[in-house]
Formats: structure tokens, C-alpha cells, sequence
């Protein structure tokens, strides 16, 4: 029998759903009752609940080494344009040969010179992007329209796809070719105040809004962000993808290796645009008689598997110190103040370049070196003064090199912490974005768990914190601390200890790399407990007593109270066992 | 709804923590709550000018009242009503939920529908 099959309760991050984080044992399949009837799975059994009120702020990465988000496309009945859709002068007809060889596509008919469809939704504001596909009819010009405060309009030739003119507060505008028959997928992006309905014109030529005449159109979609994404349908609710609220997150590397499941606090990303640097929220800056940063939207293919990478080239024009050209943002900040700062960055020229973080005024970290591959470089720093100064990226004169060439993505900056996050996109909200925190509690049950002996068994890393951060099974009430066994972390300890009735049975610490993925139990059993790291047992007690039968009932990522101490970090398994493993057991279930 | 976004101010950061301990700490000071808090303090109205340089040239203006965002998690406090306003969506700040920032939108245009946004029906404008 495999040591795993001992397990009473097993948490492996595998199968989850929105607020629900699957165990793998109990099965939770129920057998059939007396009656033979009632069997199937059984709903309440031991999983734990999840919760993150965030979807658009939060992110992971797949299994493919991409960075996931959260999609939405705003629009309802997205490729259904006689349902929801207004007519402006114009008419639609289903049941045309569409992008894909069927007939989804439709025609889409003006009769009159400004004539369109229309559809409204709730405003949003910020960057966002409107795509359709679309196909010369009788009229050869499409012109998309983002009505807003000010409208963003963009104008695409269908005949030779090309692009035409743009207007108001647009970004881009795209043309892609689709397959060999006449279709493109245009689109445009935006950054807009109360973008809150979509236009559709067919047209006849440049700067002409609407004329009468027909194109072929398929599948629109509204999105935030400076990219159209995959096409997301929708129906009379609007389509979401992605990290979505209360969906536990399960991030790999960049390699795409080590899924786990990903538990962080509540964080605050402070970067107004942190995909969009050419606009002015950005100062490029050439100080010193350093050149201001060139900066390239959209150019190449950035970590999230799209093309909204920036290119940005520095300058410094000079070999001193005061030679400085810099990409970054001014914040108020007071002495004392902890900042994290984190960006992917990757080579533009092929070679590899240098740039250095500047947080708080001040040049934090050192040089790095930006390579071929896409990497997520973090810095942290405590202000030393209390002034308005800059936070970023820049090079300056006395570098290794005077210039550097570099894509950059998600650049991200967070207050009040000592190590960054995982990214949280941020499309215009002055203020900042915040991500809610990740809370996994309430699994196990009295059946999954031994309260007279047993192991609790952890694969774990912690965020490294002066706060407390732990693992528990209690009875998992107000005061489920005073009947616990735990694992808990703080700084670079990790503490093992039972407490039962309140009074320590077995309470031990180690140093350890909290951080690292750490295989860590905890046997518990009158008179004889024990403390396993990374396949040694480090601690011992043979003195002490355990819980009556039916004191412990719940596995919480906390202290044993629901919300204290809640546990940050990545978690590849959990476990717990109903009897007091032996040593060589124990040896064989932490050994890395 | 199990989230509900709203937006708070207070006159200074004093009396926002305590409206926020009101919602419940343990003795060690931990949340006993599952809300979500951010203090944004006193927002910037006017936003700072700078020179080609990055040097500034006129500073930030900041707001009087102490800004406070809550996404409520089943319920929102009654307590704190008399402090709620009501900015244009989403104001500065969000919690990054699609779903409660809609609401919060639907519900300021059905409080205030002389705030609605009017949508240009000009097609040639």
C-alpha cells in the first residue's frame, strides 16, 4: 500500500471550482443508503471553501508559462446582432459564410448614410478594446465606434486590409488578416471616460461615417485591456474566462512546472497603466543631458502570450552619474515608507541589457540584466526621506552601458510590503487596484480527521513576513486556537506545536528557508510527538497528552481560528493522517 | 451578492480605523471579519505638473476627507451609512471585481439617474 493511501484527508491543488477547493480523499463518494438509493458525491464531506473577491485583479500562471487573467467580454449576445443589438438605419441577416467555413456570420445592411448597430452596456472607463471580424460587402470600409465621454473611432479598409484613420482617445487600431477569404479581425483600443456603447458602421471609404451598403461581420466582443483577446461568446449574460471570483488559483513557473495553489494577501497595485507606458501618465525622462526613453506600444509578444509588450529605449548620452534616462511615475512618500516594485523584462536587441529600479527617489537593487527570455525581476526598498519623487525604471551614464533596449510588461508597485506579488493588472484607475485576499478554509470533517494521534503532513512555501502565517487543524471556531495542531511561519521560522485545552503539549521551531517548498509533519500522540523537515525528524517530545475524540474537526490555512494567522504562500499538498505514522513512514512522506 | 463594493469618507484617518476596528479584531488586533479594506486616504483631485525634466511644477492637490473603499462579503454595514458617497464609477479605485463594480454602478445610476452618462446619439458627431 502506498504511504499516501493512509491519509484520511488529502489536499492536492488539482480540482477546484469557483468558492470550492476539491480534497482528493475523502472521495466524497457516498454509498448507496439502506434503501440502495442516496449514493453519488457528497457535496459537504471535507473540501475547503474559497474565497477571493477579486477577478480582474488577480492573476496566475498556467501550465504553459503564460500569465492567465480574468476575461470578459462586455458585450451580451455577441455574435447575435437582431437580439439586444439596436438598428441605426440598417437591417441585419443571419446565416451568412462566415470566418470558419459555416454560416455564423451575418450581413449586415445600411440603408441610410449614417447607418449602424448599436449595443449599450454598463459604462466603464480606462483602456479597453473593441474587435469584431468583419468582411467587404457592398461597402468596403468598416468604421468601429467607442461612444463615450469623448469617442474613440477607428476606420479599417475590408478590400485591402489596411488600416484607415483614428480618432479621439485611441490607442490603436488593428487589422489581421483571417484566413484567405476577405475576413479580418479588426479592432480598436482605447483609453476612454464612461465608454458605454458600440457602434458598428459600414461604410465606403475613410472619415466617412457610414454609408449605404452591406459588410459581412462576426463575433464582437469588448474587452478591457490594450489587446483583443481570444473570442469569448456570449449570450443575454456577457462572457467571462479566466480567474474568476472565488476560483482558487493554481500558478506554475515559467516553466510551466510546480503547480500549486496560490495564497495571497490582500495587495494594492499602485501603477495607474501597467501595461500602457506611452501616454503621459508615464514621464520619460532625459535628465542630466540623458535622452528621454523611446517607448513603443504593442511591440512585441509579452509573458501573457499577446502582443502588448513595450519596447522602451534608453539614452543616457553621457558616461557620469547625472546622465540619467528614466521611464517612471512621482509619488508622495514619507521616511519609513516600504515599497515593492516588480516588472517582467526582457531583451529587445537581442543581446543582453541592463536597467535598475528606481523606487522612492533612489537607485534600488543594482544593475540587471535583461536576456532573451522573459523574466520577473522584484525589488524592495524602504524611503529614507519624506518627499514627491520617482518610481520605475531607468538607466544612468555610469552604468555598464549608456543605452539599453528592452521590452517591459506589467510593471507593478505595492506599499507597505517587504516582497512583491503576483501581478495585478491595472487599465486607469488613478487610485489603484486592489486584489482581495485568498482565504482556503472550513475542509475536513470529524471522520477525516483523529483528534487522539495522527500527522499533519504540509508541502508548503510561506511568504517570508514578521506576520504570523500558519496551518491548522482545530475544531475551527472563534476559539479554535486553544485546541490545535500547527504549522505555522514567521520571518525564517517555521513553528510546529499542539496545544490542547490551551496548554502546550509539544512546541518547537526551527530556522529553516521558510520560502523554499518544504515538506513539513507533525506526529501527535500521547507521549510521543514529533517535528519532520525535508525527510529528518528535528524535534521530539515524548511528554504530553492529546485531544479527547471529536475535538478536531477542520484543516484551515489559519491558526486555528478561521481568520487569524491565515497562511500566504504556495501549497502543493496537504494532508492529514488518522494514526501516528512510524519514522521511516514519516522519512519516506518529507523526503524532497 | 456575495461582494458589494461601496465607497466611504471619513474626516481623517483616525476616525476611518475606527469605524474599521468597529467591524471586529481579536485581542491581537487581527480582523475577525472577511471584508475588504482600503484606506486611500486623501485622494489627489488636482493631479501634480511637471516640466519636461520630471520636475514638478505645481503639486498635487489633495482631497480634505479621508477616503475609505469596502468590498463588503455577505452584507454591507449599516454603521457606516452615514459616511458612504457616491463618485461617478468606479471613482479612483477598485477592488478588481467586475461583477461588484457593475452593481456599484447600476446602483449609483438608479439612486442619481441625472447622472446616467447621455449617450451622443449624433451618428456623424
Amino acid at each position: 500500500m502506498a504511504l499516501i493511501d493512509k491519509a484520511s484527508l488529502l489536499m492536492v491543488p488539482s480540482t477546484y471550482e469557483a468558492g470550492k477547493l476539491y480534497n482528493v480523499l475523502p472521495s466524497g463518494n457516498r454509498a448507496p443508503d439502506s434503501t440502495d438509493q442516496n449514493s453519488g458525491y457528497d457535496q459537504t464531506r471535507a473540501d475547503f471553501d474559497f474565497d477571493r473577491g477579486s477577478n480582474t485583479a488577480a492573476t496566475r500562471i498556467g501550465s504553459d508559462g503564460l500569465i492567465k487573467k480574468y476575461r470578459e467580454n462586455l458585450l451580451v449576445q455577441s455574435n447575435q446582432f437582431d437580439t439586444t443589438w439596436g438598428n441605426n438605419s440598417s437591417s441585419e441577416t443571419s446565416g451568412q459564410a462566415d470566418k470558419d467555413g459555416g454560416t455564423d456570420a451575418w450581413l449586415l445592411n445600411s440603408t441610410g448614410s449614417f447607418g449602424s448597430i448599436t449595443q449599450s452596456f454598463t459604462a466603464i472607463s480606462g483602456v479597453s478594446t473593441l474587435s469584431i471580424y468583419a468582411k467587404a460587402g457592398t461597402n468596403n470600409w468598416l468604421l468601429l465606434r467607442m461612444n463615450a465621454t469623448t469617442d474613440a473611432r477607428a476606420w479599417f479598409d475590408l478590400e485591402n486590409g489596411v488600416l484607415g484613420s483614428t480618432d479621439g482617445p485611441t490607442i490603436e487600431s488593428k487589422i489581421e488578416a483571417v484566413g484567405t477569404d476577405g475576413w479580418y479581425r479588426c479592432s480598436i483600443t482605447g483609453n476612454t471616460s464612461s465608454f458605454s456603447q458600440v457602434l458598428i458602421y459600414p461604410t465606403n471609404a475613410n472619415l466617412v461615417v457610414g454609408a449605404a451598403g452591406s459588410i459581412y461581420i462576426q463575433n464582437a466582443q469588448v474587452e478591457s485591456g490594450l489587446v483583443s483577446t481570444d473570442y469569448l461568446e456570449s449570450t443575454s449574460v456577457t462572457g467571462k474566462a479566466g480567474v474568476l471570483v472565488d476560483l482558487p488559483r493554481i500558478n506554475f513557473d515559467a516553466n510551466g512546472e510546480n503547480g500549486s495553489l496560490l495564497l495571497e494577501p490582500s495587495r494594492q497595485q499602485l501603477f495607474q497603466y501597467s501595461e500602457w507606458f506611452d501616454n503621459s501618465y508615464w514621464a520619460r525622462q532625459g535628465t542630466g543631458g540623458g535622452n528621454a526613453p523611446i517607448v513603443t506600444q504593442n511591440h512585441a509578444i509579452s509573458p501573457e502570450g499577446f502582443k502588448n509588450a513595450s519596447r522602451v529605449q534608453f539614452d543616457t548620452n553621457g558616461s557620469t552619474s547625472t546622465h540619467r534616462s528614466g521611464l517612471v511615475r512621482d509619488f508622495a512618500f514619507t521616511t519609513g515608507d516600504k515599497y515593492a516594485i516588480s516588472c517582467y523584462v526582457k531583451s529587445a536587441s537581442g543581446s543582453d541589457e541592463i536597467f535598475t529600479f528606481r523606487i522612492a527617489g533612489a537607485q534600488v537593487g543594482g544593475e540587471k540584466t535583461a536576456t532573451n527570455e522573459w523574466q520577473l525581476f522584484t525589488e524592495t526598498h524602504t524611503a529614507t526621506a519624506t518627499t514627491t519623487d520617482n518610481f520605475g525604471i531607468q538607466i544612468r551614464g555610469n552604468y555598464s552601458s549608456q543605452t539599453s533596449d528592452i521590452l517591459i510588461y506589467g510593471m507593478q508597485l505595492e506599499s507597505g510590503v517587504t516582497y512583491a506579488s503576483s501581478y495585478i493588472p491595472n487599465h486607469g484607475e488613478s487610485g489603484g487596484v486592489t486584489r482581495a485576499a485568498d482565504v482556503c478554509n472550513g475542509g475536513g470533517n470529524a471522520e477525516s480527521i483523529n483528534s487522539t494521534e495522527g500527522v499533519l503532513y504540509a508541502e508548503v512555501g510561506s511568504e517570508i513576513s514578521s506576520v504570523f502565517k500558519s496551518i491548522s487543524i482545530s475544531d475551527g471556531t472563534a476559539n479554535g486556537d486553544d485546541n490545535r495542531v500547527m504549522i505555522g511561519f514567521q520571518n525564517s521560522i517555521l513553528y510546529a506545536n499542539v496545544r490542547v485545552g490551551n496548554v502546550y503539549q509539544f512546541n518547537e521551531n526551527l530556522t529553516i528557508p521558510v520560502n523554499n517548498t518544504n515538506k513539513i509533519a507533525i506526529k501527535y500522540k500521547a507521549n510521543d510527538f514529533a517535528l519532520w523537515v525535508n525527510g529528518s525528524e528535528v524535534k521530539t517530545d515524548n511528554n504530553g497528552t492529546t485531544f479527547s475524540q471529536g475535538v478536531l474537526t477542520k484543516i484551515q490555512f489559519a491558526d486555528g481560528r478561521p481568520t487569524t494567522s491565515v497562511f500566504n504562500g504556495n501549497v502543493k499538498q496537504v494532508a492529514v493522517f488518522n494514526e501516528a505514522l512510524n519514522d521511516s513512514e514519516l522519512a519516506t512522506l518529507t523526503t524532497l | 451578492m456575495k461582494y458589494t463594493f461601496r465607497k466611504y469618507e471619513f474626516t481623517d484617518a483616525a476616525s476611518a480605523q475606527s469605524a474599521i476596528d468597529a467591524l471586529g479584531i481579536d485581542d491581537d488586533g487581527n480582523a475577525t471579519h472577511r471584508h475588504t479594506i482600503a484606506m486611500l486616504g486623501h485622494i489627489v483631485t488636482t493631479a501634480a505638473t511637471y516640466d519636461d525634466d520630471g520636475e514638478e511644477l505645481t503639486p498635487a492637490q489633495l482631497a480634505d476627507n479621508y477616503s475609505v473603499d469596502v468590498l463588503w462579503r455577505d452584507g454591507v454595514s449599516e454603521d457606516w451609512a452615514s459616511h458612504i458617497v457616491w463618485p461617478d464609477p468606479v471613482g479612483v479605485h477598485s477592488f478588481g471585481n467586475s461583477e461588484a463594480n457593475a452593481e456599484y454602478t447600476a446602483t449609483l445610476y438608479a439612486l442619481f439617474p441625472d447622472r446616467v452618462p447621455v449617450i451622443d446619439n449624433d451618428l456623424n458627431d
